[in-house]
């Protein structure tokens, strides 16, 4: 049973919508800017990477992360044309909750992860939800928890995805704590150069992306257009560090290799990867490795580009809204560049766009998604 | 769908703490885990590694899935009362001055359970974690399926844990019940559908009584099957 790609949404630093996103991408805009929305004291990093319309101060009890979600299923279900009433709709989500520095006695949770999944799975109208916490995986993971879901027969549609804001004050300073954000003297939208030799950490964002999976036979039954088939799924665990990327890379290689043995293509069939590509110094050596050794002599050959250099990190979302972009990828004949990327590392030596977009002319396109605990997701989606 | 068979499982119940943390340090054997192990975590570990040990010679532990469910999700410390009305800046020095540790807040990452077992266990095969209660396992057979069917893993371990008592404490704040079953694929005596242990959901349980109902179940299941072969 195929299951196919009918909907898709997203809201990010690069735009509200997935149109305006991918028209930022592939003109190579960046949605990193200095910050605003709390003060930041001493903290070494300056920079984020908000959703347009909200870079300023955010109400104590106003949930972003809901906010993005229902945004980005309603572009979803509204791109997918579902109708109203469907009554056999999974929600499969990946959150981290919602939090700011404490006060009043209270315990700084703005939206915690079951909150947010029950406020959106009232918003999708979905008869069950799963609420899925992978970390900056969680996002692919939730896609690919909602692929096995349709493929066993618990649901004809699901929406799939991921939302997060922790470009609050308490998640923010704990990320500059953990020394993991770029702390580097640069204009704000040339922190994130994934693949370069001065990287030196992620850019944090925030956002939402969900997509509409059916089963193919749903599908055609209310003649919706299938903008892809999600044909592989993958996931695998370091079992090395829970932040730490595991220097044999044996986890990120096993996720791209399954996603690529369910879809049952070979390797020089992938036109295109999403990378995870952080923008930090070892997950980018680390990918680098995996995809080398996932895809073997074909690795040469392959587009790989990280639109976290344009629109930052925004965590548990990542995964699904790259899944979205990469949809968008298949459809256009387009690979977005990786920015910043002028003085690659010597370690990072696969074709990863700089500069400027490219045209593509592939059938196939992965998207990888790895996580702090050590999770790894890859997703391969096909044309229809 | 493919049958199973519960070769292992294992429960575990609160406690103090750090009442466990010579036995999780004993199954940690050479890697440095325990640092980022606490009073929630502690008995997930130790029911997981437990229940892994009925297995571990007939399995490579690379191929093994690992798929953790709870409801526990922390908050964060309360504020004092000298904070009350603080400004930005006091409360942002309170969270984050000399004595703050980054460690608790990779404590505090609902998954942090699911990665020490699998550091732990060198398991490297699909996983996932799920933050509910019982109704969260449904999903969770679906991918232990695919994975022991379709996927090519050897065993898989579903570990359940909530905490004894506020869902939202700290994770040292609190403790947790943890109840861990290792599965192995099995078309032999005692297999079962992965269907027929969703059918052992209740309605809206823990994820925790309904895995340790699973162990108890199995318990029996095994006793019984060993009376019959005594009998014979």
């Amino acid at each position: 049973m195929r299951i196919v790609v009918t909907g898709c949404g997203a809201v990010t630093s690069c735009g509200a919508s997935l149109d305006d996103t991918w028209a930022s991408l592939v003109a190579g805009r960046s949605g990193v800017r200095a910050l605003e929305r709390f003060p930041l004291y001493d903290a070494t990093t300056r920079c984020g990477a908000p959703v347009p319309g909200f870079e300023g101060p955010v109400a104590d009890a106003e949930s972003l992360a809901v906010t993005f979600g229902t945004m980005a299923i309603r572009e979803a279900v509204r791109d997918a044309g579902l109708p109203e009433g469907c009554d056999d709709i999974l929600l499969s989500i990946s959150n981290h909750g919602e939090r700011r520095l404490p006060s009043n006695n209270d315990r700084g949770v703005v939206a915690d992860v079951q909150t947010v999944t029950e406020r959106l799975r009232a918003e999708a109208g979905a008869k069950a939800s799963v609420a899925i916490y992978g970390a900056c995986a969680g996002g692919g993971l939730a896609i690919g928890a909602a692929f096995r879901m349709l493929q066993a027969g618990r649901a004809s549609v699901a929406i799939a995805g991921g939302t997060d804001c922790l470009l609050r004050d308490f998640d923010f300073f704990q990320f500059c704590q953990l020394y993991a954000m770029s702390a580097r003297e640069c204009p704000p939208e040339e922190s994130s150069c994934p693949f370069d030799a001065k990287r030196d950490g992620f850019v944090l964002s925030e956002g939402a992306g969900f997509v509409v999976l059916e089963t193919e036979d749903h599908a055609e039954r209310r003649d919706a257009r299938a903008r892809a088939v999600v044909a592989g799924f993958g996931s695998s665990q370091n079992a090395y560090h829970i932040v730490a990327s595991p220097p044999d890379a044996i986890g990120p290689t096993r996720a791209m290799r399954a996603a690529l043995g369910e879809a049952g293509i070979a390797p020089s069939q992938v036109g295109y990867i999403n990378a995870h590509g952080t923008s930090t110094r070892d997950n980018d050596w680390c990918e680098t490795l995996a995809i080398r050794a996932a895809l073997g002599p074909a690795a040469q050959g392959v587009l790989v580009s990280s639109t976290k250099s344009m629109m930052g990190h925004p965590m548990a979302a990542a995964g699904a809204i790259e899944t979205a972009v990469a949809v968008s990828v298949l459809e256009h004949g387009l690979a977005p560049p990786t920015i910043n990327l002028t003085d690659p590392d010597p370690r990072c030596d696969l074709n990863y766009v700089p500069g400027a977009a490219c045209r593509v002319d592939t059938r196939h396109v992965m998207t990888n998604s790895f996580g702090f605990g050590g999770h790894n997701s890859s997703l391969v989606l096909t044309v229809p | 769908m493919t049958g199973v068979v519960i070769a292992g499982g294992h429960v575990v119940r609160g406690g103090g703490p750090y009442d466990l943390q010579a036995e999780a340090r004993r199954l940690a054997k050479d890697r440095k885990v325990v640092r980022l192990l606490d009073g929630v975590s502690n008995p997930p570990f130790v029911a997981a590694l437990t229940a892994f040990a009925s297995i571990e010679d007939e399995v490579n532990r690379d191929e093994v899935a690992l798929f953790t469910v709870s409801s526990w999700e922390p908050w964060l410390p309360e504020a004092p009362a000298e904070l009350v009305d603080a400004d930005h800046h006091t409360r942002y020095k309170y969270c984050f001055g000399e004595a703050h540790q980054p460690t608790a807040w990779l404590r505090g990452l609902a998954n942090n359970t699911l990665c020490q077992i699998a550091i732990a266990g060198r398991f490297r095969a699909a996983n996932l974690h799920v933050v509910g209660r019982a109704a969260a396992l449904g999903p969770v057979l679906e991918l232990v399926s695919h994975a022991l069917t379709m996927e090519g893993a050897a065993a898989a371990l579903i570990v359940a844990f909530d905490p004894a008592g506020d869902a939202h404490a700290l994770p040292d704040e609190t403790t947790s019940n943890a109840a861990a079953v290792a599965l192995l694929p099995s078309n032999g005596p005692g297999a079962r559908s992965v269907s027929a242990l969703a059918g052992i959901i209740g309605g809206d349980a823990g994820a925790f009584d309904v895995v340790a109902a699973w162990v108890r179940h199995a318990a029996i299941t095994t006793a019984s099957m060993r009376d019959q072969r005594v009998r014979t």
